[in-house]
């Protein structure tokens, strides 16, 4: 019976969504859409024309192309058109789903649709299912092109399947982010501005990510592979071109599983983070994008575990490396501490102080689970250093001074939440704290001459200190700090009744 | 049947609902009254589970506000004091839109659009774009919209603000057919007179507290423990004023004009006609005889302060 009732409910959210219903009616009426397939039309053929022209003019010399030469001629058409493509999709993608929710906003239909009975998953769903189905439309209008290239053996009809695998999934993950940033931001204009932040942003991680990983053990001494095949499949993070295009081969069908589903996971993620910033109280919402958060760093975790063992990771003793690349990945915190950590009220939106630590609402998102989940998310991170390779003393006191450190910027968030008056104003006033205590030290470095990386100057690199005690006094001291300033102004708090987080 | 029990929303320094309770039940039309920022819009968003409280609750058919926000959503018709319409859609897309999202099964959509745009006096409008559709009709629009459902609890903010004339008309006798199909209706409104001529329960609120509630005839009572009559005579107004002394009923006597008084009056209707008779009987030549009607702006003047949050 309850499977029953779930799959109605999900046939309602996916199959007969109103809201995809509804935007698909509109983007389709006029003749804006016309013009606007025509103007992407029109580029794509004079990408592949001038790309065609270019290329065929290098080769021969005045004597008549060789079968050879033209096969590389038309492989590179093939990866002009796919690059022109990739670059419009990554454009148009997140600019479409950016202005989705604004727009509902900005007409104040919102309220409309809330006032019925919809959960953010079948309002964003139903916007996904949207202007995800114009990203498609893009792809197939562009297939005349990339198969052409099949024709005239630039391509392989693999290739061509594999590419739009790719890229399609890579569209899904830029209008995710665009759906998430649209779920915050309050003006269209802003959205469409910092989705292409996101967009940029999400590049930078995952080819960050991608070069520490794979690619220092992409290739052994001899000149093989060297990494898993699977770890392959993360290459096409890097910009929706296919492992065949990065690597020059055809992607297995094993990394394309894996890369599917990595995909469709971190698509999801976005979306139970635009479903906890549109939900009307910290409930399911707000656990689902923790619970899944939690998963990627234990997949994070895994993967930087693999991709430090190799010759210069963990098999040269200690687990340095690996400790400095989970050091790296952590910071990305930084940008979410102040939602896990401060409260205040701003108008209607209100965070209420229901406690310092409480590991039972870890995942519901009120202030009382904020340190909970932040050791939760370390704990994760360090976990193979602490549990796997618990050889090594000063890995473990690195551990304590990473644990210390997040305590102690925890503990800024909770300071500034009791003595600023606002919500806003704690967490804005937490982050600036926060970014200049990472960046100012290793400034003082580089202004006074020194290499902050090669004489551990910065108080936050985890190598700041090389000794068990020094590496454990600090992570202690930092902790201490950090509690004592979360109680000097907010106390344990008081509030018995069910927090509340409400989010206009 | 809606019952408000203690409801309560503060915001950074300020309580916008101070604890309101009280219920209705099918076939009342509540009026509710406030100046801006009293705390009528809060409300109404709270009971349509937009807000939640910080404390109290609200049960409609016994389903709560916040344990149960979708099955309320099942039972409510929110029309909000800006229309909020997609103006890119047809009249039946834009009904067809809000009956699938209240998950009316695809077979009986066309029906439930049908009586929707008929009730609301639209059929003819079907196929228009809503963009095209005037003021009054996109207001009409938005209350179909509501009722596509058939919900038990209709909470319309300001629905007459900015029509003309004859759509206030239309909408108050919309109003008044869907008090007499059973259904629950709260209607915010600054435009009192309108208000007493279909509401049959009146709530004022002043800062977030319900400083009155009750059957619009009740509060009338309360409001003025004396009645006022106004006469017009033809002349002799001094020896008009004169009679009226002493007269049972009669508090006072104020002369308006050369033709007209006004009597402050506590008795029954029985000593109203006595004072009438009386002042034929000697003679004086009345024109009119009028007992002057309380309405709910005196009630509501009456009652708040203009104190607002």
């Amino acid at each position: 019976m309850a499977m029953m009732a779930w799959l109605q409910e999900q046939s309602r959210c996916y199959f007969n969504n109103a809201l995809a219903k509804r935007d698909f009616r509109t983007q389709l009426r006029g003749n804006r859409a016309i013009w606007l397939w025509s103007l992407y039309l029109s580029l794509l053929t004079i990408a592949a024309t001038s790309s065609y022209g270019q290329i065929t003019s290098g080769y021969g010399y005045g004597r008549p192309m060789e079968v050879y030469d033209m096969q590389q001629a038309l492989k590179g058409l093939y990866g002009t058109m796919l690059t022109t493509i990739t670059i419009l999709i990554t454009l148009i993608a997140p600019a479409l789903t950016a202005s989705a929710i604004t727009t509902e906003r900005q007409r104040r239909s919102l309220d409309l649709v809330f006032s019925a009975p919809v959960t953010p998953k079948y309002l964003l769903v139903g916007k996904m299912l949207g202007t995800y189905r114009y990203v498609w439309m893009l792809l197939v209008l562009s297939l005349p092109f990339t198969a052409l290239a099949v024709v005239l053996g630039g391509a392989t009809a693999w290739d061509v399947f594999t590419t739009y695998l790719s890229l399609s999934l890579v569209g899904l993950i830029y209008s995710a982010i665009g759906l998430l940033i649209s779920s915050i931001a309050i003006r269209t204009g802003h959205a469409i501005f910092y989705s292409y932040l996101g967009v940029a942003g999400y590049l930078a991680v995952v080819t960050t990510a991608l070069s520490i990983l794979i690619y220092p053990t992409l290739h052994s001494a001899t000149g093989s592979m060297r990494n898993p095949e699977w770890m392959n499949a993360l290459l096409m993070f890097g910009g929706g071109l296919p492992v065949g295009m990065a690597l020059g081969e055809t992607p297995t069908l094993l990394s394309l599983v894996i890369f599917v589903a990595l995909a469709l996971f971190i698509v999801k993620l976005f979306m139970a983070g635009a479903g906890s910033a549109l939900t009307a109280r910290a409930g399911k919402e707000t656990a689902a994008l923790r619970i899944q958060s939690i998963i990627l760093l234990l997949l994070t975790s895994i993967a930087a575990y693999i991709g430090t063992s190799g010759p210069m990771g963990l098999s040269s003793g200690m687990p340095v490396k690996y400790l400095e690349l989970a050091f790296s990945i952590l910071l990305v915190l930084v940008a979410f501490l102040p939602t896990l950590t401060c409260f205040g009220t701003d108008g209607a939106n209100r965070s209420r102080n229901d406690g310092l630590f409480r590991v039972r609402t870890m995942f519901t998102g009120t202030p009382a689970g904020g340190l909970p989940f932040i050791l939760l998310c370390v704990g994760i991170m360090l976990a193979p250093v602490l549990w796997i390779d618990n050889r090594d003393d000063v890995a473990l006191a690195l551990g304590f001074y990473i644990i210390g450190m997040w305590t102690f910027f925890w503990g800024i968030g909770r300071f500034y939440s009791g003595t600023l008056k606002g919500l806003l104003a704690a967490k804005a006033a937490h982050f600036v704290t926060m970014a200049a205590l990472l960046v100012l030290p290793d400034t003082f470095a580089v202004i006074s001459g020194s290499s902050a990386m090669e004489n551990a100057i910065s108080l936050w690199h985890p190598l700041f200190a090389n000794s068990f005690e020094v590496s454990l006094g600090y992570g202690v001291v930092l902790a201490l700090i950090g509690l004592f300033l979360a109680l000097v102004q907010t106390g344990p708090g008081t509030s018995k009744a069910a927090p509340t987080v409400l989010t206009s | 049947m809606l019952e408000v029990k203690d409801l309560r929303k503060d915001y950074a320094g300020f309580q916008a609902v101070n604890g309101i309770s009280f219920s209705l039940k099918p076939g009342d039309i509540l009026g509710f009254i406030g100046a801006n920022g009293a705390g009528k819009t809060t409300t109404i968003r709270m009971l349509a589970t937009l807000l939640e409280p910080s404390s109290g609750t609200a049960t409609i058919d016994g389903f709560d506000i916040v344990k149960h926000p979708m099955d309320v959503r099942q039972r409510i018709g929110y029309m909000p004091d800006f229309f909020g319409l997609y103006d890119d859609v047809k009249v039946w897309e834009y009904l067809d839109f809000f009956a699938t999202i209240h998950q009316i099964p695809t077979r009986g959509r066309p029906a439930v659009i049908k009586q929707a745009l008929e009730l609301t006096d639209l059929t003819i409008k079907r196929d228009a774009y809503v963009q095209t559709l005037s003021r009054g009709m996109q207001q009409r629009l938005c209350l179909a919209k509501c009722l596509v459902h058939d919900p038990s609890l209709l909470l319309l903010d300001e629905p007459a603000s900015g029509l003309d004339p004859r759509a206030r008309a239309e909408l108050k006798e919309l109003i008044l057919e869907l008090g007499r199909m059973g259904k629950i209706l709260i209607i915010s409104s600054h435009i009192l007179p309108e208000l007493s001529d279909f509401c049959n329960t009146v709530a004022i609120i002043e800062r977030g507290n319900m400083v009155a509630f009750g059957p619009v005839s009740t509060l009338l009572q309360q409001v003025r423990q004396s009645r006022e009559i106004r006469v017009r005579v033809l002349d002799r107004v001094a020896a008009t004023h004169a009679a009226l002394d002493g007269l049972p009923g009669v508090i006072e006597s104020t002369v308006q004009s050369e033709t007209e008084l006004r009597i402050s009056f506590d008795g029954d209707d029985h000593a109203q006609a006595n004072v009438l008779k009386t002042l034929i009987e000697k003679g004086l030549p009345v024109i009119s005889f009028q007992e002057a009607e309380a309405d709910l702006q005196d009630v509501f003047l009456q009652l708040t302060t203009g104190a607002v949050n």
